[in-house]
């Protein structure tokens, strides 16, 4: 039926690689502003306020809650039809938008969760000795929970290089993004292999890559 | 270990911003690429009576379409994401006319109405043809016609059917796919299905054509309703496994209503209006089906 897997990879490698350029950056720029935006959500969802506590909760499990695709389209199409003078946004920004703001929410409870994980004994230990509370979690909490944290983030990251594959819905050059670009040549099923073995080597690389972080990370234990 | 997260973070950092820098402003004619505008003569529109979105068109210089490329010649992208097709270079011709810029925001088929619906573009080209419920929803325009050669609208089934099936009524009971709001579901619907409503006539239901193609290669579904040059293509790029039919769907049924349709938000007449002038121009000059055989040999497309 048609060229085989291996021809149409030699064939139509270049728009593979940038496909996979596109995915690797669209998911670093969402780890990467997700874990930003993540931390404040995970400090507001720490903190003793109630009602700040709350808002973060109810952020979490909203983001959490619903599918991604749905937030990309209401970001895509329903943001710009509320305020039309963004419009002239590159859509890019909007699916990057819920691409980070649904990271955002799985990296705060990584976060919440490293804090959490430390022995509430090094709390009580620094505060005997007089550190205050910001002190004590900088220089006592952090620290060790940066190890659970780490590994975590980059967990995270692998399964984000997944997630993007959604962004091809909306036309971005990434990974999936080929396969449309393939169908206009009529190639339907060898890109969908060559895709599903590109993420595979890529994840497994990653995972590679996580195992050693985390080896690392636990020198010191 | 502070030295290496200063090196990622300013790795990071570069990353980030190249990744942002990709985006293009509008600021110069990015679709010139198209077509050589000065080889077209345009109609002298009136826009003195422009209305609505027209109005805002005219404004702010410059008419936003989606698309869903995905559908050549009529609009697909090169490799390198640059979009083209027939469609394309009409809406440009209608971008040119009205003396505004064109911007095309690719999508998938839904999302392009979609963003008509929700003015996040002021109009559609995505090789649509003409539906009752569609006209319900949105302002179509006339339709414009690129092909020559009628292709029609067919089915095309696994080769080892070749020769099973003489009529549409052959079709009764079987398992059939189809792209979602397609033309293809409406001629399904009321040609095959409705002959029978209680044969048992499966109509699934794809998002993209390519979807269908897959399912009938797996064996999912009897047949694939498709229009008949896509058909062809289908069953040459398939060495084999795929076969025509040869089975036209009924298109007299359904009045004047030839070729594809671009589409507004629904009351915007002073907008369908004008753009219906311009296309009726290019048409009667012959410009459109220049066009369409121009995209179908850019696309590689062989007859």
């Amino acid at each position: 039926m048609g060229k085989g897997i291996i021809e149409v990879f030699l064939e139509y490698w270049p728009m593979f690689l940038r496909g996979l350029v596109g995915t690797l950056r669209y998911a670093f720029v969402a780890v990467l502003f997700g874990s930003i935006l993540g931390a404040l959500v995970a400090l507001l969802h720490l903190s003793k306020n109630k009602v700040l506590s709350k808002i973060a909760s109810v952020y979490v499990n909203v983001l959490r809650g619903t599918p991604l695709l749905v937030q990309m389209y209401i970001a895509y199409y329903f943001i710009p039809m509320a305020i039309p003078a963004l419009n002239s946004i590159d859509k890019v920004y909007y699916v990057l938008l819920a691409l980070i703001l649904n990271s955002s929410a799985y990296v705060s409870e990584i976060i919440r969760g490293g804090i959490n994980a430390v022995d509430i004994g090094q709390t009580e230990a620094a505060r005997s000795l007089g550190m205050t509370a910001t002190h004590c979690m900088t220089r006592i909490i952090l620290p060790q929970a940066i190890k659970n944290i780490l590994p975590a983030l980059g967990n995270e990251y692998i399964a984000m290089v997944k997630e993007t594959s959604l962004a091809g819905t909306f036309m971005l050059y990434e990974l999936m993004y080929t396969r449309t670009l393939l169908a206009n040549k009529y190639l339907i099923w060898q890109p969908l292999f060559i895709i599903a073995g590109i993420y595979l080597v890529v994840t497994l690389v990653l995972s590679w890559l996580v195992g050693l972080m985390e080896k690392r990370l636990s020198v010191s234990d | 270990m502070k030295k290496l997260m200063n090196t990622v973070f300013a790795a990071s950092l570069a990353l980030t911003l190249a990744a942002c820098g990709s985006s293009s402003a509008a600021t110069e004619d990015t679709y010139a690429y198209l077509y050589d505008a000065s080889k077209y003569e345009k109609p002298t529109v009136d826009t003195s009576k422009a209305e609505g979105k027209l109005k805002e068109i005219l404004s702010k210089g410059t008419l936003v379409i989606a698309t869903s490329p995905d559908y050549p010649p009529n609009e697909y992208v090169e490799e390198d994401g640059t979009v083209k097709g027939s469609e394309m270079m009409l809406a440009k011709y209608v971008a040119d006319s009205l003396g505004v810029k064109l911007v095309i925001e690719t999508m998938d088929f839904n999302g392009t109405m979609v963003a008509v619906d929700t003015n996040k573009v002021d109009m559609a080209f995505s090789g649509y043809g003409w539906k009752a419920d569609r006209e319900e929803q949105f302002e179509l325009s006339i339709g414009y016609v690129g092909n020559t050669k009628d292709y029609g609208h067919t089915l095309i089934i696994p080769a080892a059917d070749e020769g099973k099936y003489k009529s549409l009524e052959d079709f009764k009971g079987k398992h059939i796919m189809a792209q979602a709001s397609s033309l293809q579901q409406m001629y399904v619907e009321d040609q095959i299905i409705a002959l029978d409503p209680n044969a048992g006539t499966e109509l699934e239901l794809v998002a993209t054509l390519d979807q269908a193609i897959l399912g009938l290669s797996a064996g999912k579904c009897d047949a694939v309703a498709l229009d008949g040059h896509t058909a062809e293509n289908y069953v040459t790029q398939s060495e084999g496994q795929f076969a025509l039919t040869n089975i036209k769907f009924d298109l007299t049924m359904y009045g004047e209503h030839e070729g594809n349709v671009a589409l507004a938000k629904k009351g915007e007449t002073s907008l369908i209006n004008t753009v219906n002038e311009i296309i009726q121009f290019a048409a009667d000059k012959g410009y459109y089906a220049e066009w369409y055989a121009f995209a179908r040999e850019e696309a590689g497309i062989e007859e």
